[in-house]
């Protein structure tokens, strides 16, 4: 999602993208930069406190959601929430899949195929992430126990030839981008590319679900590293977005490392931001979450009255 | 003798590029160099360039670099020009992009535009054509609600067949897929221009499409999985902490990342007739790249889908230049407006087709004095230009 006019005005400061970007070839200067030894460490006492400031802060605040509602926070929903809160009023009738609404998706698996050496190109890996959709939709494999469709598959199989060429070329430009971006043969342990979300439900309330979501999982050392892959250009709040991955891992586990970093690439600018996880990234992240559900409350709440729904 | 070098900072690869433009006489910001060398026939001699230019001048002789290809061109010769063959690939100068940055920013920043209080804009490649050309035009323009011609909704259609060419590599039925595709992308605009249209409209429009699909088939190279082509591939490039965005949309983008070499080329669709600003164009999206990538593309090239000409060229620093000149005095222009400066008004050939021409004095004298009326249309100076691209193309080729 690309920065509103709102999200520019706020960036009063003067991003420089990071010194990276006058490294050639950027790859191999982005993917250092994403293993590197991380010097920051957070305690396990600061977390407990974040947990605790949240669980504090998060409760009152969810009393204002009508009972039948669920929030679901991720990226998306925070950048709204920074950027456009006069969005979270409409509400929006049904999912409907887009070329640009499926192309992470097949994107990311196409790129796992490349990592993993099962395809040499992003073009050909997503021609076959494609095929192997609308495959596993068939009767045949339902009956053999295969696994089940993505959920994109339905949708592009009843597509003519030209929204289907549509679909595949949205993926390839997103794969090619996302394959290129980083030198793979420097990765000491094969990275997980796409992957499960993360996820963390508020105790006690049902009714908010946090969800975290890198398009690539790394280690640098025993550590988790992160790579997130945006659209646009980074906004003002670039450093709690991304934080925010690395808050839901802490979460969600309660123990063990957090990521040691969350680096985000907005390929449309060629920027690159990196996020060191320490207390205050994470502090500033959950300052965000805070304060983005506050807003989608206060929406949702006052859209009951108002029955304003986007189709 | 010893020499002590310098590590080359972003500023001082400004200062670099900056002391080398200045040297130069005959540029000015608002032109790209020498659109005459689209014109077909023998290349230009140097002081076709103009009398103010000595012949000693380092400009890049634009002939050398810009040839179109004679109709019916196959897909190997085409291959071949976007290839460069024969053209080394120029080294990157890794304080280049920064050095143009900072140079950006420098002069918008003492032009006002990054005050605190000065508003966000967007720029385009409309937006920097039609601003040079009127500062009034351009305002006008940004007001008007986007109107779908037929040539618009035919660029449309074109550019999603182009698409499924360079992805697929096949068409089944041209029309068919290429309506398919606009459906995909939920493109209300084009679609309802197309159901508005009469049966006997849309035959025309429909074969037309298809007449573009079989050009494409015939001459177009079905694209190799290792050129890790990318299409529609969108730009963005913002300044001064975002208060000014630089945005294009790149029909199709090829090559692996620089790794020191230039090596990324770049091309634009074109369904429509040949026009002075495709050049602009690229150039703006070859300096858009650069910011963006750290490295220029080697090549950019337009094609045009009615003919099957392609103008290719090579991506020179005095590209780049001219392309930072003509952004540079687009943006301060742009960033005026947006703060509510009064538009200026620049009489020039497109003044009879402008919305804003009822209200435009210097307009009407020119419309009236000067521009050629439409043959047979006693009434046509009097037209309101919507955004119809082939009525530019009358005037302005």
């Amino acid at each position: 999602m690309s920065a509103s006019p709102g999200a520019v005005r706020d960036a009063v400061e003067v991003v420089r993208p990071a010194r990276l970007g006058l490294a050639l070839p950027r790859a191999a200067a982005l993917t250092d930069a994403l293993l590197a030894p991380s010097a920051y460490v957070v305690r396990a006492s600061e977390l407990q406190e974040l947990r605790a400031s949240l669980l504090r802060e998060l409760p009152p605040l969810l009393e204002g959601l009508p009972p039948n509602e669920r929030l679901q926070m991720g990226a998306y929903e925070l950048l709204v929430a920074r950027y456009h809160p006069e969005r979270c009023a409409i509400r929006r009738d049904g999912f409907v899949p887009s070329p640009a609404r499926c192309r992470r998706a097949i994107g990311v698996a196409a790129v796992e195929r490349c990592v993993r050496g099962r395809a040499s190109t992003p073009q050909t890996a997503v021609a076959e992430v494609l095929e192997s959709g609308v495959e596993d939709l068939s009767g045949a494999a339902k009956a053999r126990g295969g696994q089940p469709p993505p959920w994109w598959a339905e949708w592009y199989s009843g597509l003519a030839l030209g929204g289907r060429a549509t679909v595949q070329a949205e993926a390839v430009t997103w794969a090619t981008q996302l394959w290129t971006a980083l030198d793979w043969r420097r990765f000491e342990r094969p990275p997980v590319v796409g992957g499960h979300d993360d996820w963390w439900d508020c105790p006690g309330r049902r009714q908010l679900v946090v969800r975290g979501r890198a398009e690539v999982r790394a280690w640098a050392g025993n550590r988790q590293v992160m790579l997130v892959v945006a659209s646009g250009f980074p906004g003002a709040g670039w450093r709690p977005e991304l934080a925010h991955r690395a808050l839901v891992v802490a979460l969600a586990r309660g123990e063990g490392p957090i990521p040691a970093r969350a680096v985000g690439l907005w390929p449309a600018s060629g920027l690159v931001r990196i996020c060191e996880v320490d207390a205050t990234a994470l502090s500033e992240a959950a300052t965000a979450l805070v304060s983005a559900v506050g807003t989608w409350v206060d929406a949702r709440a006052g859209s009951r009255h108002d029955g304003v729904v986007e189709r | 003798m010893s020499t002590t070098k310098t590590p080359k900072t972003a500023s001082n690869a400004a200062l670099t590029v900056r002391r080398r433009v200045r040297s130069r006489p005959g540029r000015d910001h608002g032109s790209c160099s020498s659109p005459t060398t689209l014109a077909l026939g023998p290349p230009p001699t140097p002081e076709s360039f103009g009398p103010g230019l000595p012949r000693d001048t380092p400009v890049v002789h634009a002939w050398n670099m810009l040839t179109s290809e004679p109709r019916g061109a196959s897909a190997e010769v085409l291959l071949a020009r976007l290839r460069g063959e024969g053209d080394e690939r120029p080294a990157v100068d890794p304080g280049l992009a920064g050095g143009l940055r900072d140079w950006f920013e420098e002069a918008l920043g003492a032009a006002g535009g990054f005050a605190p209080q000065a508003p966000a804009v967007r720029v385009t490649k409309e937006a920097v054509n039609q601003v040079l050309v009127c500062e009034a035009h351009a305002v006008s323009r940004a007001a008007t609600p986007r109107a779908v011609t037929v040539e618009i909704a035919r660029g449309v259609l074109v550019d999603a067949l182009f698409r499924q060419w360079v992805t697929l590599g096949s068409f089944d039925e041209p029309w068919t897929d290429a309506v398919a595709a606009v459906e995909c992308a939920d493109d209300g605009a084009v679609l309802h221009s197309i159901t508005d249209l009469d049966a006997p409209g849309r035959d025309r429009l429909a074969e037309e499409v298809r007449e573009h699909a079989a050009r494409i088939a015939s001459a177009w190279p079905v694209s190799s999985p290792g050129w890790l082509a990318r299409t529609q591939e969108r730009l963005e490039v913002p300044l001064g902490g975002g208060r000014l965005v630089l945005s294009g949309v790149v029909d199709l983008a090829f090559g692996a990342p620089c790794a020191g070499r230039a090596s990324v080329c770049l091309v634009e669709l074109k369904s429509g007739a040949r026009r002075l600003e495709h050049r602009g164009d690229l150039h703006y999206y070859a300096l858009l790249e650069t910011l963006r990538s750290g490295a220029p593309p080697f090549r950019i090239a337009t094609y045009y889908s009615a003919t099957g000409e392609l103008d290719a060229e090579q991506v020179g620093e005095d590209v780049l230049l001219g392309a930072m000149h003509r952004t540079i005095a687009a943006s301060e222009r742009l960033c005026r407006l947006a703060a509510g400066a009064e538009p200026a008004r620049t009489p020039n050939p497109l003044c009879a087709w402008c919305a804003e021409l009822a209200r435009c004095g210097p307009g009407q004298g020119r419309a009236r004095s000067q521009v050629p009326k439409k043959t047979g249309d006693p009434t046509a100076g009097e037209r309101v230009w919507t955004g119809d691209p082939s009525w530019e193309e009358e005037e302005v080729v």
